[in-house]
């Protein structure tokens, strides 16, 4: 039972010995680097095909885990924001079979749509290309969006353009080991996630239309305990939870 | 008695440098007990004690009866590429890759989507120190904050994935020596401790399902002060207390010209 802010970042990136043993990925977290000299850095980046959406998670490029995103029966998640680079990347949020992101047309993975840009929503600030988060985009996404309990997730990453934020880079073929922060690819997803009990009061929320955030789960809990007070005194409470909320 | 304490830890160089003077890369270390780097803002200085045989003793972050914590923020040492500089045979600059993973009794705190535990933070998504202007946006905040109760341990590890032990051994750059004066890392953490009184007014906060703040304890401490002379050990008083934080919670909505936002859930 608990609120948990959570993060997942993906970096396009392996060390000397997964690219000596021909993996252009690394599984469990990040890749432990032996630079050289000032010149090796020890890290090298995996070519990424231009125009060619790959799951952050288990696309085989960078950082990998072993299985998809898949909420268990007792998660909830709400996703707070998501962000990438270089700017001429994008990143898409993909529930089961379906996109977040699309064009008026209501596509996705087009030439013209492959989710947030890095321009848009860059990751890390302050970054090499000195590029700011869109004030739209800076409180993440609003409404969020819920990831429920026996729903797979994913982010999908898409090198749009090749050339990186100065336009001296070559996604197409692999870079190393003299790489810079600012050429390394990344992805960044931030994240609620929402277990045990909560999950439950968290499904309440929905049910309800009610926002599902951290102060909502409080409230929530706060009216249940409130009620068990009233009843625990013998008199009626006189707020009806939900029902109450949306009319206040 | 609430205080707000912080603590940084920094890992600086140590000289010529042996095998294991440094963390291994990779591996997750406590910044409070591993024996690397600072080993507490009490030093005078924050003096670098490496080497685990200079500590006499390992300490473990334990809240005692009369405590209760909230940790609300973190940061380190930001980038990804170590980036190694020099000055003869001296680096003078690095970059560690860390990550920041909070640890209560057993538990990590952050997990990956495959729901074990990850390496936690890194310093680019919470930055120590900061260097952004006001308007970059910070990826990461511990909200909610994080509650250790008492009788918890806790712990902050820290993971570093750039191996400055295997750059030193393997460099073709000449490089020997680590100056004291070159900083390798940073941790940064803020957070309240709320002892005695306080604490077991946390406690009371919880039970009620209200967020344990410092404006929150002194507000039900205000409660209590109101009350004095009355029984507030029955369902009345908690009943009391619960209607009396919802006014408080809509006046502050209303001060801060805040509403939950309506409507517009989304789901796939």
């Amino acid at each position: 039972m608990s609120v948990r802010r959570q993060a997942y970042e993906w970096i396009g990136i392996i060390s000397a010995q997964d690219r000596a043993e021909g993996r252009p990925y690394t599984l469990h977290g990040n890749p432990v680097l032996i630079p050289l000299a000032s010149t090796d850095t020890g890290g090298y980046i995996p070519p990424i095909p231009i125009q060619q959406p790959f799951d952050i998670m288990v696309g085989g490029v960078g950082t990998n885990i072993e299985i998809p995103g898949e909420m268990r029966a007792y998660q909830f998640m709400v996703f707070d924001s998501i962000a990438c680079w270089p700017p001429n990347a994008s990143v898409n949020i993909r529930i089961n079979t379906t996109y977040y992101f699309c064009d008026p047309t209501g596509r996705t993975g087009t030439t013209t749509n492959f989710g947030i840009p890095g321009r848009a929503a860059p990751f890390p600030s302050p970054n090499a290309g000195g590029l700011i988060t869109m004030p739209s985009l800076y409180k993440g996404l609003l409404p969020p969006l819920y990831v429920l309990p026996g729903q797979a997730w994913g982010i999908d990453y898409t090198m749009v353009s090749n050339g990186g934020y100065d336009g001296s880079a070559d996604y197409t073929i692999e870079q190393g080991p003299n790489i810079s922060d600012g050429n390394v690819p990344r992805a960044y997803v931030l994240y609620m996630l929402i277990d045990g009990a909560d999950a439950l009061i968290a499904m309440k929320l929905l049910q309800e239309t009610i926002p599902v955030t951290s102060e909502n789960l409080n409230w929530y809990k706060r009216i249940l305990i409130e009620n068990q007070l009233w009843a625990d005194v013998n008199e009626p409470s006189p707020e009806t939870t939900a029902r109450e909320w949306r009319f206040s | 008695m609430i205080r707000k304490l912080f603590y940084e830890w920094t890992l600086t160089g140590n000289g010529i440098v042996g095998s294991v003077d440094y963390p291994v890369a990779g591996q997750a270390f406590s910044i409070f007990n591993s024996g690397f780097g600072s080993l507490s803002l009490a030093r005078p200085g924050g003096t670098a004690v490496q080497a685990q045989t200079q500590i006499g003793e390992l300490l473990i972050p334990y809240v005692n009866e009369e405590q209760f914590i909230v940790i609300d923020h973190f940061g380190s040492t930001p980038g990804v590429v170590a980036t190694p500089a020099f000055s003869g045979v001296n680096l003078t600059t690095w970059v560690p890759n860390g990550a920041v993973q909070i640890d209560i009794n057993s538990t990590s705190y952050y997990q990956g989507p495959q729901n074990v535990q990850s390496e936690g933070i890194s310093g680019d998504a919470s930055t120590y120190p900061l260097t952004q202007i006001p308007q970059l946006k910070i990826h990461y905040k511990l909200r909610p904050s994080v509650y250790v109760l008492p009788e918890q341990s806790w712990d902050i590890q820290y993971t570093m994935f750039n191996d400055i032990s295997g750059y030193i051994v393997n460099n073709t750059d000449g490089v020997t020596t680590i100056p004291l004066t070159t900083n390798l890392a940073h941790v940064f953490l803020q957070y309240w401790l709320f002892e005695g009184t306080d604490a077991m007014i946390c406690h009371r906060l919880l039970s009620l399902g209200i967020p344990v703040n410092v404006a929150n304890v002194e507000w039900y401490r205000q409660q209590l002060l109101v009350s004095r002379g009355l029984d507030t050990e029955t369902w009345e008083y908690y009943l009391k207390v619960s209607q009396k934080y919802r006014e408080l919670e809509e006046r502050r909505s209303e001060h801060q010209k805040r509403v939950r936002t309506r409507g517009g859930s989304h789901t796939l």
